[in-house]
């Protein structure tokens, strides 16, 4: 669905991208993720349109130059949670009034999109309010909706769920991966928020300096750089010996002892037969690292987080 | 059709934004027909003095002026955007028109109008026409009503075209609106007079450089045919019409060229 190929950009002064490259294939979440000024945006600008690369070929729908194809933009969406395609000082229902001639959508198929939507979005009590009168929060659920109004093959979504609380977040997230599944559609999701990745994307992409420094799959990404388990017991009875065992290290705090260990050598099954055979457990917690614990190792964090 | 429903539908969201705040709206459409009046009842207590202005009367004037306010009116509704274009690039707006898939000028000519402006130039414009009209000697019939149109059509691209001159130049440069001030404004401030009482470098420049000269001065010639037009080529008032296409045109083939520098630098 979209090809890049060496796309290298330089913007005032700056290699913002370089020599990227990537395939995305039609029904594929891809989580776009980096520090900031890492490129994301300029990223997603450049697959718009909005920025032409310096070098390098984008094909997206197998058309090249996607800027001047409308067919393209027609069946594209680009949502950024700073930036607002509404109408400031409108009613929404009016800024979706337009967005329903700009790209020549049928009135009542459009209508009952909107029933549809609302039940994810529950958008329908904002109608009649400008933007100006929402919460931040409210007006994103717009803004998605308006994207989402036109039924778009291709999105990119830059920090969409700013300023959603956890339960819209939630409903969105899954309405998402619904769309997904049922409609041919591929997605870009750029954020600093590594759980809606995790959550969202099967897929990631590492952007680094410009550079991509990692596509493959989310498992495999947290397996690469953090293979590191953590197990937190409570217990009674002596201390277990683990001198034997290819940890990497444990800390005993009280009666909380926490080990972490990589499991490429050495199986969670081993730990837990020793530990059951030396002492009283009465209290564990097995922690795998996610995707945040991994982005913070590989940028030198040293000990990543763990949920 | 669907090109034309959606360009009614922007001017009711036009409409609707600035009806957002009624009262607000009015006064400030009022303030702004106030300031141009005053500018005009200055002009004509002056001309009450002199009488005449190389042989043009006060009624003749007041047509002259006419013609400008009431194509303005017309510009700012359908290119308010354009205008305020290189704030429009500052504020990031221009990206999301690149995005969505229609032209970028049928976005940018409908997104916008000027209602405020448009009220308030367009009122004093149709109250100028009204006075004068009757009283400078035209024989309304048929062609010199067809002439008239097509001056008013031809004096709103003509400026059209140029507010599109001035927004491709932001392509290029970061601040435009001071050579838009020189050359837009201070050209339009000379049209309001005959041009015939200015130095022949004005006139080149009002005629070639800024072509003003074609959306008034020209027009009222080949309605009016004072005596001072002997200074000037003939053609002209019978091209008039025609020069604010060939403006627009031209523009528009600039803005074409422009517009790719903004997708290489993004700002």
């Amino acid at each position: 669905m979209i090809v890049l190929k060496d796309i290298c950009k330089t913007l005032s002064g700056r290699e913002a991208l370089k020599n990227i490259s990537f395939h995305i294939a039609e029904n594929e979440h891809v989580g776009i993720i980096g520090l900031n000024g890492a490129g994301k945006t300029t990223l997603l600008n450049t697959i718009a349109g909005i920025l032409k690369p310096d070098s390098g070929l984008i094909r997206i729908f197998g058309e090249e130059n996607p800027m001047t194809e409308k067919n393209t933009l027609r069946n594209l969406v680009y949502l950024s949670g700073t930036r607002s395609q509404l109408w400031e000082n409108l009613k929404i229902k009016d800024s979706l009034d337009h967005c329903i001639g700009m790209y020549r959508l049928d009135k009542r198929e459009t209508a009952r999109r909107l029933e549809e939507l609302d039940e994810t979005f529950e958008i329908k009590e904002f109608m009649d309010s400008a933007p100006c009168h929402l919460s931040v929060g409210e007006r994103m659920r717009c803004e998605l909706v308006y994207g989402l109004l036109s039924q778009p093959k291709l999105f990119l979504l830059d920090e969409v769920m700013n300023g959603l609380d956890i339960f819209f977040k939630h409903k969105i997230m899954e309405y998402l991966k619904r769309y997904g599944k049922e409609k041919p559609s591929a997605m870009l999701y750029a954020s600093n928020q590594l759980s809606e990745v995790e959550q969202l994307c099967q897929r990631v992409i590492l952007i680094h300096q410009g550079s991509v420094l990692f596509d493959g799959e989310t498992a495999q990404i947290i397996g690469l750089f953090s293979p590191c388990y953590r197990i937190e017991v409570r217990f009674s009875g002596n201390l277990p010996d683990f001198e034997d065992l290819p940890l990497e290290k444990y800390r005993l705090d009280g009666d909380l002892l926490t080990i972490d260990y990589d499991t490429r050598k050495i199986e969670t099954v081993q730990i837990l037969k020793q530990l059951m055979e030396k002492c009283i457990i009465r209290n564990i917690r097995i922690l795998k690292p996610d995707l945040a614990a991994t982005v913070q190792k590989i940028y030198g964090g040293v000990n990543g987080k763990y949920n | 059709m669907n090109e034309l429903r959606i360009a009614l539908q922007s001017l009711k969201m036009s409409v609707k934004t600035r009806m957002q705040y009624r009262a607000d709206s009015l006064v400030a459409a009022l303030a702004v027909f106030i300031r141009e009046s005053a500018n005009i009842i200055v002009i004509y207590l002056a001309l009450l003095k002199f009488d005449s202005i190389n042989g043009w009367n006060v009624n003749e004037m007041l047509f002259l002026f006419s013609l400008l306010f009431l194509t303005y009116a017309l510009v700012v509704s359908l290119f308010a955007d354009l205008r305020d274009f290189s704030r429009m690039i500052r504020e990031g707006r221009f990206d999301w028109l690149l995005v969505r898939p229609r032209g970028l000028l049928f976005q940018l000519i409908l997104n916008n109008a000027d209602i405020i402006a448009s009220v308030g130039h367009g009122t004093l414009g149709i109250l100028l026409f009204l006075i004068s009209a009757g009283k400078v000697g035209i024989r309304w019939d048929f062609a010199t009503i067809l002439y008239y149109v097509g001056a008013i059509v031809g004096g709103v691209l003509l400026q059209g075209g140029m507010f599109i001159f001035f927004s491709s130049l932001s392509f290029y440069f970061v601040e435009t609106n001071s050579l838009r001030e020189i050359f837009y404004w201070n050209m339009r401030k000379f049209a309001g007079y005959p041009i015939s009482i200015y130095h022949k470098l004005i006139q080149g420049l009002i005629i070639y450089v800024v072509p003003f000269a074609f959306v008034n001065y020209f027009p009222a010639q080949y309605l009016l045919r004072k005596p001072d037009m002997a200074g000037f080529n003939e053609a002209y008032i019978y091209i008039a019409p025609f020069v604010g296409g060939i403006v627009y045109l031209a523009a528009y083939l600039f803005w074409r060229i422009s517009v790719k520098r903004y997708y290489s630098t993004g700002n």
